[in-house]
């Protein structure tokens, strides 16, 4: 082999393990988490905040809120089909998780909107909300200094194509959260759904997504609220 | 119980071009169109504006509804019309539609069309009488009301005129439920392929896809695009205008496509003209990031102006400019050099007048002058995709099959009756014959052996003859070589194939088109009474 052929094929080796080491210092200053792993869901999160035990800031590429953002989930966008938005007014984007916690296969579906429409009619919307996914307009309301915060949750299994809601059974735990959290300042507005698949859920794991989910709504802070509340 | 539509197809399609000019305020307009229709006058009726409502001004969502109410008469129906975004379009700017709806750029317009939907219904539902839905769009609108009718699941009747297709992706993240159940059925997969998600669709929007149907201008550029995801909900497809008109190209699709699957050359050709798609598909999103909504949405009726205000003033585009860059050189250039692009630009350039068919004028024109004929989508088990089937061919093709079902049920039968009795019949009568014979023959065995001795070398030797007191014959048969029935057996079974296949056809198509059509009254019993007659048969 010449000389010249093997200065190249060390430059090239060289050149390759030094990129490779790049890489891996490089991705090993991400946490080693779902969230991080996802090259995607990443440009939203912050590494350097991890606000509560098991969640990372959002922040939105609208810049219009921010949120804790379970570290177990992902945005499902390798096709570019999971994450839009429209400039600064509308956002929407779905992430999946698939653990496995207390001994269950846990499956999780967190569907966000975040959108601008008139509080005029709030009191409609919120009906339509929860309607159309628990057929009932019962949810909870928890109000601080700058939001609203509409949120129930249910038992739901699919009978054919048909999902059946069962509420309010002491022993059927929730599997599916709906919240709908209002600006009340601005018309900035989220509709997010909560979803678990998977064997029946028990107590504890239920009450972890319960706290989990609250946990989410209550995070988030639209633009121009400067407290945290 | 309402009673049955107020407005017919002509008037509804009349109604849709007119919210192009903004129904707020039409109501005279609206009686003098149903009027001239029908000759009758309409019962008392209210607007609905998007515009009134103040919905849809960041997004260039439009829309109107109109509900008619009449306690009296027991009429209570209100009609949903959406409208695209821009009343005549060239081919890039349908295409710009149909790949914004895939890079999921349209989501706003939908989230907007909920929310007058929402705000609608609370206002309309205190009457008594149960509400009937019905709902019209065009272009991007037709994409906007049928998500609406799946999303609410309580249409009676969507039309979607020279409409875009849904995203089933975008649907995913739209409806909670719908996500929910792709994501149990696939057992939590989190990179589900498009194929699957549209099975999934059908399955679980049945209902609601028999209420859902399509309206497009042969030749007309929409219906003909296609992308990752993409999907036209609903049973039939009513295509109007000239039927001779050659289907306008499909950008998503590379025209290649047999060869690509022998040929390295157009493999690779392939494998560039999707990214260059894929890039264009990425490349809205960019452009979207960076160029005013307000500048994409006007951009189709400004474009000159705006190109010239370009030149003058860059730096005020600059975003613009990025993208622009950004979408010619990444997506232009992969699909102008390769072979599979440039004769796709070539036939486009070639089909550019068919453009003009996408607007709305036209599905008036040839609705009227009832230039039309109804297809039925249904979905391909072999090849995986939706087909478009000819009703009346598909009629024929059934009575073609009870036809050929009963001839072949016949040779069947006669082939059956000559392999059991027939050949033994034959069989038998031969063998009786022979016994007669041997039985000649025994009787005079002299005359036997004179006729086998014909040279009498054996009998009369050097003078002594011999003269035959008895002759027997052996009387047993063998039963008849299995070569004999074997090739009859051969056909009755080849025969027997092809009416299982026929009577299998027959029974999926009633089976399918029997549910498929609950919806459509008019169909549903024209199956009906064509069972009964192909049963008869």
């Amino acid at each position: 082999m010449k000389k010249r052929t093997k200065t190249i094929i060390a430059v090239i080796a060289g050149a390759a393990i030094l990129i490779g080491g790049i890489w891996m210092i490089n991705e090993s200053r991400y946490p080693n988490v779902p969230a991080f792993d996802d090259h995607f869901t990443r440009e939203f999160l912050n590494k350097d905040k991890k606000v509560d035990d098991g969640f990372y800031e959002f922040k939105s590429k609208t810049g219009q809120y921010t949120m804790w953002f379970p570290e177990d989930f992902a945005i499902a966008n390798d096709d570019g089909q999971g994450y839009s938005n429209n400039e600064q007014s509308y956002e929407d984007w779905r992430a999946l998780s698939n653990k496995k916690e207390r001994g269950e296969n846990l499956i999780g579906q967190l569907n966000l909107k975040f959108f601008e429409r008139s509080t005029k009619d709030e009191a409609v919307f919120v009906e339509a909300t929860f309607k159309r996914r628990f057929h009932v307009n019962e949810p909870h309301i928890i109000e601080t200094k700058n939001k609203k915060i509409y949120y129930d949750s249910a038992y739901t299994y699919f009978k054919g194509t048909e999902e059946k809601v069962i509420k309010n059974k002491s022993n059927y735990i929730s599997n599916t959260y709906v919240g709908y959290v209002v600006d009340k300042h601005s018309n900035k507005t989220i509709e997010t759904s909560y979803d678990f698949i998977g064997d029946k859920l028990s107590k504890s794991n239920g009450e972890k997504i319960n706290e989990d989910f609250l946990k989410m709504l209550k995070s988030i802070r639209f633009a121009g609220n400067i407290n945290y509340e | 119980m309402s009673k049955g539509p107020l407005l017919d197809e002509n008037v509804r399609n009349k109604i849709t071009q007119l919210e192009y000019k903004d129904l707020s305020g039409k109501e005279d307009k609206i009686r003098m169109i149903y009027k001239k229709e029908t000759g009758k006058e309409l019962p008392e009726f209210k607007i609905y504006s998007s515009k009134d409502m103040e919905i849809g001004k960041k997004s260039g969502f439009d829309g109107a509804a109109i509900h008619f109410y009449d306690k009296k008469n027991k009429i209570n129906q209100i009609y949903y019309i959406f409208r695209g975004t821009e009343p005549a379009k060239d081919f890039g700017d349908v295409v710009y539609d149909a790949l914004g709806i895939g890079a999921g750029k349209k989501n706003n317009q939908i989230q907007d069309a909920k929310e007058m939907y929402d705000r609608i219904e609370k206002k309309i539902e205190k009457s008594d009488l149960k509400v009937d839905r019905y709902g019209d769009g065009h272009s991007l609108g037709g994409n906007l009301i049928v998500t609406l009718g799946l999303i609410t699941k309580n249409f009676k009747d969507i039309r979607g005129l020279n409409d875009a297709p849904v995203n089933v992706k975008q649907l995913m993240k739209i409806d909670a439920q719908f996500g929910k159940y792709v994501f149990a059925k696939s057992g939590g997969i989190k990179d589900i392929p498009p194929k699957d998600v549209v099975n999934l669709a059908n399955v679980y929007y049945k209902k609601q896809k028999a209420t859902i149907s399509h309206t497009w201008v042969k030749g007309e550029p929409m219906h003909a695009q296609s992308f990752p995801n993409s999907w036209y909900a609903g049973n039939k497809v009513t295509m109007l205008g000239d039927l001779d008109t050659e289907e306008m190209i499909n950008i998503g699709k590379y025209p290649f496509q047999k060869e690509a699957k022998w040929n390295p050359v157009y493999m690779i050709d392939q494998f560039r003209y999707n990214l260059g798609v894929k890039t264009i598909l990425g490349g809205l999103g960019f452009a979207n990031d960076h160029v005013k909504q307000e500048t994409l949405l006007d951009l189709p009726n400004k474009s000159e102006q705006y190109l010239e205000h370009i030149k003058k003033y860059p730096f005020l585009h600059l975003g613009e400019i990025k993208a622009g860059v950004a979408l010619g050189a990444a997506g232009g250039v992969n699909l102008l050099t390769s072979p599979g692009g440039f004769s796709q630009v070539y036939k486009g350039i070639s089909q550019r007048d068919q453009a003009k068919l996408h607007g709305i004028n036209y599905v008036v024109k040839y609705t009227e002058a009832n230039a039309m004929k109804t297809y039925y989508q249904v979905f391909d088990s072999g090849s995986q995709e939706e087909i478009l089937l000819d009703y009346e061919q598909m009629k024929k093709f059934v009575y073609y099959c009870a036809n050929v079902i009963k001839d072949k049920e016949a040779n069947l039968n006669a082939l059956k009756q000559y392999l059991h009795s027939e050949i033994n019949e034959v069989f038998e009568a031969k063998k009786k014959k022979l016994k007669m014979k041997i039985s000649r023959e025994e009787a005079s065995p002299q005359s036997f052996m004179e006729k086998a001795d014909k040279d009498g070398a054996t009998l009369a030797w050097f003078g002594q003859k011999r003269v035959a007191e008895k002759v027997t014959f052996d009387k047993t048969f063998d039963p008849l070589d299995d070569s004999v029935f074997t090739p009859v057996e051969e056909i009755i079974s080849s025969i027997q194939e092809e009416v299982t296949y026929y009577q299998k056809f027959l029974e999926a198509f009633f089976q399918n088109f029997e549910k498929m059509m609950e919806a459509d009254e008019s169909v549903a019993s024209d199956i009906k009474s064509m069972k009964e007659v192909v049963g008869g048969i």
